[in-house]
């Protein structure tokens, strides 16, 4: 006899929403779980809009699509994409100052000691220049030029990975057909009753507009927003972290693709927020991210389209949210994924990684039956844990900066935030140690970036920089800028990689 | 005079697995190192070491295959520690089978155990089947199997020879006793009764436990490394004595889940939360999840739930896209050639 048998068995999801989340969920539950007869259903409705979130990625999302069997070539081409190596910060530390946070290693550590702490000790010095000198990836992005990392751990090819850009509209239908193709069955329309099981509270089906009632073992919102299920049905709560960013609002518009196609997203400071501009092989994506506290609506569309360095493509399209999460992303037999499940501005474009986590956290602990509180359990840690680290990374870029220009960063500049943090940046600012965790998305490099970046200098340095003459580390630095300047050079360019590898979009 | 002088207090092994690594690591001009030895070491155990012992060996330049001749090396690829019940488990340092597509090995056992009988788990690990060979494999050979091993020294020839290299790299040793307390700026303590690691003021204090093999030489290799990597003047060095206390304390407190797991009566009315955590997951799912700052491996997870009865109810559902019968001879193949190059590795 089973474990399970007599308990209701989990052998039906229905996702709700078809949009990034939706048909990434539908995909990955078909590639890992459709062969073991587990029935995927995808309700959409083509009247129902869809945000279109993360227009950028992190080097992760190349893991889900190797795991679930996507074409690099393919993609590429059928979502418009570009290669990202990184994103460049404008106006963070102070206006005028830009820097890249890479996808990779900033110089190389020696005997034990890491990089920056050598380059720290003699900053300012001629010929040394800034930390994006030794860096790979940044220098690649800065001269627009694009190469698959090599696989041979001693080569400086292999310190960076890449990510893509894509259009967010053209990914929900790439994943849709891939996920088609594995057996999930799409409804259109609109959900208009969700039924509950009167003991357990669990919901047991979804009625459409048309009258069709879809039954289910498992439910994932990807419902965006609004979290048809998890929040409107089961109420499971939100934990608002506007405290700490309280950017609540964003305007979206895209533009003609003006100039070279870039490797990297740009993240440019304003006045009570940000704009970002993702270039696209067919477009640019661009927006403001702001804080309605301290900015207009008219206002941070003025800055937007001021910014535009193509002509604009559509009309402006304003979004309201709140930062935070739910309190609990899976609750009873509701995952919520995406949107539905929390919200983080994408500073670091991390919406699509949580979406990938959630999935495969889901994929991890999926429920045999409806006797599943421990997987429920570990999956809501998991993830709390996810979005915390996630949200302190993003606290950093708005409190480590000097800007006293507007209200908004002063706000920023002197609130309190998370002891996590605090404690980090004592201890980074004393003698440039990075404190490293093993369960969190941000490893060394990328707090060393945006530390750095924004200014933020340790006042000493590794005691252990001593051991080695001025002289040969300064030798040293110089020889790794050639090496890393040379390398960058022999790649090739980000247009024509795409070009020659079959990448680009046929013209419509 | 040295602007900077650090005094470590231990036994030969413990005294000399600080001093090597901060002798290579952190002595440079204006610094001294002094190693107080206390000889009466009346440990007769030899000093057993985790698989993480390359890796500190490549760090500092000792060549492993020398000492592993000169200080009566054999190879470790389980620790053996006691449970409640007083018997013994082996705790391999490798994974169980091999994983495939993603998913441990031990989902695909849990399902193939539904379908008909199988042999134990634990028959299904490398690691255990060569620790339990009546001879272990040379050195050279067991770096081309696939394999994590430590290495078990005897403890005085191991022990003076960290010695002499931390010597070598510019470190003064003498006995207990003859040091120069006064004028330290920090005393490292390696000491078997304290409660809890801690590094304040000017005195860092390393919290050796030894009932499971391999312990002693984790807190001593890990407090160096740690003492090393967050290196600052130590007139001015409060925020790297937190951190360094907080990871310390966080990896002793993922050895009393150990601890607990294999002493108590039933593991899964646990009150330390991250233990109760494992168990339960373990129970629900046969996932096993993990904290920041693990010390050991899921394998050795793995192996101390396994021996204290506690089981998945059911497999990972990723384990029924093989077929039953591609499963059944997936894992008869696998038992062969574990049980084959073990043969092989004996015969050799």
């Amino acid at each position: 006899m089973g474990a399970n048998e007599g308990k209701q068995a989990i052998n039906r999801v229905v996702v709700v929403g078809g949009g990034t989340a939706g048909w990434m969920t539908a995909a990955g539950l078909a590639s890992m779980l459709g062969p073991t007869g587990l029935e995927i259903t995808l309700i959409e409705s083509e009247a129902i809009g869809v945000v279109g979130v993360g227009e950028a990625t992190l080097p992760h999302i190349k893991n889900f699509n190797d795991t679930i069997g996507v074409n690099e070539a393919e993609f590429m081409a059928a979502t418009s994409a570009t290669f990202k190596l990184g994103i460049e910060f404008v106006n963070w530390g102070r206006k005028g100052d830009s820097y890249i946070h890479p996808f990779g290693e900033f110089g190389l550590p020696n005997a034990g000691v890491a990089f920056h702490q050598y380059w720290r000790k003699f900053a300012g010095q001629p010929g040394v220049g800034s930390l994006d000198e030794y860096s790979l990836p940044v220098i690649a992005s800065r001269l627009g030029k694009f190469q698959p990392p090599s696989e041979d751990p001693r080569s400086v090819m292999s310190t960076y990975r890449y990510a893509y850009q894509f259009d967010a509209l053209q990914y929900a239908p790439f994943m849709r057909s891939h996920a088609e193709a594995r057996g999930v069955t799409r409804m259109e329309g609109k959900v208009v009753d969700v039924a509950l099981e009167p003991e357990s509270g669990r919901v047991s089906a979804l009625t459409m507009d048309d009258g069709r009632v879809v039954e289910g073992d498992l439910f994932v919102d990807c419902t965006g927003f609004f979290g048809l299920l998890i929040e409107k049905t089961l109420n499971a709560g939100y934990d608002d972290w506007s405290e700490w960013l309280p950017a609540d609002r964003a305007v979206a518009v895209p533009c003609e693709s003006a100039g070279p196609l870039l490797p990297y997203t740009r993240a440019t400071a304003h006045e009570a927020g940000w704009s970002w501009r993702i270039p696209l092989q067919h477009r640019t994506g661009n927006g403001h991210v702001y804080s309605s506290q301290f900015l207009s609506d008219d206002a941070a569309c003025d800055t937007l389209l001021e910014g535009l360095e193509g002509e604009r493509l559509a009309d402006p399209r304003f979004l309201r949210f709140v930062t935070g999460k739910r309190r609990k992303l899976w609750s009873r037999n509701v995952v919520a994924i995406g949107l539905s499940g929390g919200f983080l501005e994408p500073l670091e474009s991390t919406s699509i990684y949580l979406i990938q986590e959630g999935i495969t956290k889901l994929l991890e602990l999926f429920p045999a039956d409806q006797d599943c509180d421990v997987e429920v359990a570990e999956y809501n840690h998991w993830m709390d844990l996810q979005f915390e680290r996630v949200r302190d990374f993003l606290i950093l870029h708005y409190h480590a900066t000097e800007r006293d220009d507007s209200d908004f960063w002063n706000h920023m500049r002197t609130m309190t935030v998370p002891d996590s943090l605090a404690e980090r940046l004592e201890l980074f600012t004393a003698h440039g140690h990075v404190s490293a965790y093993d369960h969190g998305l941000f490893l060394v490099p990328s707090w060393v970036a945006v530390l750095i970046g924004q200014r933020v200098l340790p006042s000493s340095v590794d005691a252990r920089v001593s051991r080695q003459a001025d002289a040969e580390v300064l030798r040293h630095l110089a020889g790794l800028k050639g090496h890393m300047e040379k390398a960058a050079g022999s790649m090739e360019d980000h247009a024509a990689y795409l070009a020659r590898n079959n990448m680009m979009r046929a013209a419509a | 005079m040295s602007a900077e002088r650090i005094l470590v207090r231990g036994t030969p092994v413990q005294a000399g697995v600080i001093g090597a690594y901060l002798a290579s690591r952190w002595l440079a001009a204006g610094r001294a190192l002094e190693l107080a030895i206390d000889p009466e070491d009346n440990t007769a155990a030899p000093f057993v070491t985790r698989p993480s012992i390359h890796r500190l060996h490549g760090e500092i330049g000792l060549p492993t295959d020398q000492l592993f001749a000169r200080c009566g090396g054999s190879p470790v690829l389980a620790a053996e520690a006691q449970t409640a019940d007083g018997s013994s488990v082996q705790l391999p340092f490798s994974a169980f089978g091999v994983p495939r597509g993603g998913l441990e090995f031990h989902q695909y056992w849990l399902r193939a155990s539904r379908l008909s009988e199988q042999a134990d788990l634990t028959e299904f690990s490398l690691s255990l089947a060569l620790q339990n060979a009546a001879h272990k494999p040379p050195l050279a050979q067991l770096a081309q199997l696939p394999v994590e091993f430590g290495i078990a020294f005897d403890r005085a020839a191991y022990g003076n020879a960290l010695l002499s290299f931390a010597k070598a790299g510019g470190a003064s040793v003498v006995e207990s006793g003859n040091e120069q307390e006064q004028d330290a700026d920090l005393v490292i303590q390696c000491s078997p009764d304290a409660g809890a690691p801690k590094w304040h003021g000017q005195e860092l204090t390393i919290a050796l436990e030894s009932d499971i093999p391999g312990l002693e030489w984790h807190h001593l290799s890990s407090a160096a490394r740690r003492f090393a990597s967050l290196a600052a003047p130590l007139s001015n060095c409060a925020p790297e004595q937190a951190e360094w206390t907080r990871l310390a304390v966080a990896e002793n407190e993922r050895v009393a889940d150990m601890r607990e797991l294999l002493s108590i009566n039933d593991p899964l009315a646990s009150s330390r939360p991250a233990l109760q955590r494992k168990a339960e997951v373990f129970v629900a799912c046969g996932r096993i999840p993990t904290e920041d700052y693990e010390v050991f491996t899921p394998p050795e997870w793995l192996a101390a739930l396994w021996a204290r009865g506690v089981r998945p109810r059911r497999s990972d559902r990723m384990a029924e896209r093989l077929p039953d019968a591609q499963l059944l001879d997936w894992l008869d193949q696998l038992r062969g050639q574990i049980a084959s190059l073990t043969r092989q590795v004996q015969a050799a």
